[in-house]
């Protein structure tokens, strides 16, 4: 009936049948399915010679992770446990960002992470502590078995918490988003309740950052280029160049490698040596040009205090 | 069905629903008379949208399943994702490109056939567990939260059409592809019933069409989740492709496309070989398979089942056949 029904091969291009019938199941919500009519032999159906009423599909090729090597090395073995996704919305859309476990009720991330940029009127954008989010949730991660490369066990949970930003933290961006100024940007999440074990406490670095020194870089990465994996965490090495500004508590550091990748924001940036690792710094927002930490010996007074009066039972707690 | 559609001649057939949507399109009947026909403003968000659909903690659809193919033999290069459908409790169908990722990318200008596919792949059916709420939101509802994933994988040999081919130009993209169905034999079955059934009728427009896979679910255009999502789309057109060379082909070739509504899903990277569902008060049907997708972040194709049924039982013997 089909064969029948087509007119030659000579006929280049297609037949346009309009449903008139379906009208009322499209512009409905409830489907209600119309049957699909095939053009019958000498149909008047519409002709028209332009393709163009059908888009143009872009095949889907396998989901590829072959990006995912400039996020780092997956943490299928742990060593990093104390590092968090931090979210603002659904913990399951991935990691808007990183964090670090510095006490059992205390995660550290970036500023910007857990605070609204708002528009300034000279055009430029502003991301300090007053438009920050109250609350922002903590997401843990253990890995169990390890199934592909990129693909292990995973268990996670889920915390609520308390934001409170650096109170000198701010951030300036001017139109395109170039980073023009940053001072503090940290901030602290303090859980509802205490996250259990086996997770990780990140101990804190006692001495400074320093140029050329090799640190070790921790994160839930995504960035726009390299989209991460849900419950991936990565690790890898990168190099300290310099201080961004003397006594600004801000370094630059360097990737190894063709692509800058930004998107550890929040995460944890440690020293390793013989005994293990030690929180030095936070990964800081990223431009297009330069990666940046903010240096936690700088700041580390005002981490004691976050620390010290997360610990307190009472509420409100004693300014200390 | 395979001999009613061997001699169908290079044509297109298009199916528009007429009413869809919002931007009114001038068509020229026949006749000569402008009709107005408003369709679906296409391409105009050329970025990748927000993938839409929710993620199945419920197990809803325990039949889709995570396809990770092995890097074939010879070839470097990461072999990618996709998703997949048990069929039986030891056999899946997919899409067939789904095997040859590395041999894709590295195919310029030539077309790539299925000697340059993985011999074997590891398919994944997630389990989910979740988090005991505390007593204190026994008075709100709160959505219930996920404490772990497991990815248990069971191996399987996939078995690829003959006339499979990909066609990728000079630049890179691939242009084309026939006979994008595989079928993959695992070693060991599945603990799942097997709970839909193949279509006796082709899908029509209109019709809603639920779409499941494990696709880079991008949020914000950063995020990527191995979770199973699904959403609801409607059928919006149905295209018989021609494949100049070889007509009898063309019954592989027939490509449905949906939009999604506002709460609906969107094919990405990874959801290719996933399954797509009507469903209605007969059951569920398995209607189609995920093959590609549109740039507007709106409009997905599949693959009709119901069209390709005698290529797919093909496929079913040939592994059925197979001694291990």
């Amino acid at each position: 009936m089909l064969r029948r029904s087509l007119p030659g091969p000579a006929l280049p291009s297609l037949l346009l049948m309009l449903l008139w019938g379906c009208g009322k199941s499209c512009a409905g919500q409830e489907s209600e399915p119309s049957p699909l009519t095939l053009p019958a032999a000498g149909s008047t159906g519409l002709s028209i010679s332009d393709e163009g009423a059908f888009p143009e599909a872009v095949e889907l090729l396998p989901f590829d992770t072959s990006l995912l090597q400039f996020a780092g090395e997956r943490d299928f073995k742990n060593r990093y446990s104390s590092t968090v996704m931090v979210n603002r919305g659904d913990p399951l859309a991935g990691a808007e960002c990183s964090g670090v476990l510095i006490g059992p009720r205390v995660v550290l991330t970036a500023g910007h992470c857990v605070c609204t940029p708002r528009p300034l009127p000279t055009a430029r954008t502003v991301i300090d502590g007053t438009s920050c989010s109250g609350r922002a949730s903590v997401t843990t991660v253990v890995y169990g078995a390890v199934r592909t490369e990129e693909l292990a066990d995973l268990r996670i949970h889920t915390y609520e918490g308390l934001v409170r930003a650096h109170p000198q933290f701010e951030l300036l961006l001017d139109p395109q988003q170039t980073l023009l100024s940053s001072t503090a940007d940290l901030a602290v999440i303090i859980l509802e309740e205490p996250v259990v074990p086996p997770l990780s406490v990140a101990p804190l670095a006692d001495t400074e950052i320093q140029p050329d020194e090799l640190l070790v870089m921790a994160g839930f990465g995504q960035s726009k280029e390299v989209p991460g994996l849900f419950g991936a965490r990565s690790f890898r090495k990168n190099r300290v160049t310099r201080s961004a500004a003397p006594a600004s508590g801000r370094f630059l550091y360097e990737q190894q490698g063709p692509y800058l990748y930004n998107g550890y924001n929040g995460g944890p940036c440690f020293r390793e040596d013989g005994r293990g690792h030690s929180l030095v710094g936070i990964a800081s927002i990223g431009s297009d040009k330069e990666l940046s930490l903010t240096s936690i010996p700088f700041h580390r007074a005002w981490v004691d205090v976050e620390l010290q009066r997360a610990t307190c039972t009472r509420n409100p707690c004693p300014a200390p | 069905m395979t001999s009613c559609f061997r001699w169908v001649l290079p044509l297109l057939f298009l199916l528009l629903c007429a009413r869809c949507a919002a931007s009114p399109v001038a068509v020229e009947a026949d006749s000569g008379t402008d009709l107005q026909v408003e369709v679906e403003p296409f391409a105009q968000a050329v970025q990748l949208a927000v993938a839409g659909g929710e993620p199945d903690l419920g197990d809803r659809y325990p039949t889709t399943v995570l396809i990770a193919s092995d890097r074939t033999p010879g070839l470097s290069g990461t072999p990618g994702y996709c998703s997949g459908v048990l069929v039986e409790p030891d056999l899946v169908l997919s899409a067939a490109h789904c095997m040859c990722l590395p041999a894709i990318h590295t195919a310029k200008g030539t077309s790539v056939n299925r000697s340059s596919c993985a011999k074997g792949v590891r398919v994944i059916r997630p389990s989910y567990e979740f988090q005991e709420e505390s007593a204190e939101t026994a008075g709100g509802k709160k959505p219930r939260r996920l404490a772990g994933i497991k990815y248990p994988e069971i191996r399987g040999v996939p078995f690829l059409p003959e006339e499979f081919r990909v066609d990728v130009d000079e630049a890179g993209t691939v242009r084309s592809r026939i006979a994008d169905f595989a079928i993959i034999r695992l070693q060991k079955r599945v603990p799942v019933r097997i709970d839909y059934r193949l279509p006796d009728r082709e899908v029509a427009i209109g019709e809603s069409i639920v779409m499941v896979g494990f696709g880079n679910m991008r949020q914000h255009n950063t995020s990527a989740a191995i979770l199973r999502y699904y959403g609801d789309n409607k059928v919006t057109g149905v295209r018989l492709l021609e494949d100049e060379d070889n007509p009898a082909r063309d019954k592989e070739r027939v490509e449905i496309y949906f939009h999604r509504k506002k709460t609906g899903a969107h094919a990405e990277q990874g959801d290719s070989g996933g399954p797509c569902f009507r469903e209605n008060e007969q059951g569920r049907f398995l209607v189609g398979i995920v093959h590609s997708s549109v740039p507007d972040g709106r409009t997905s194709v599949l693959l009709s089942t119901f069209h390709s049924k005698g290529l797919i039982d093909k496929l079913i013997a040939a592994a059925r056949a197979k001694i291990d």
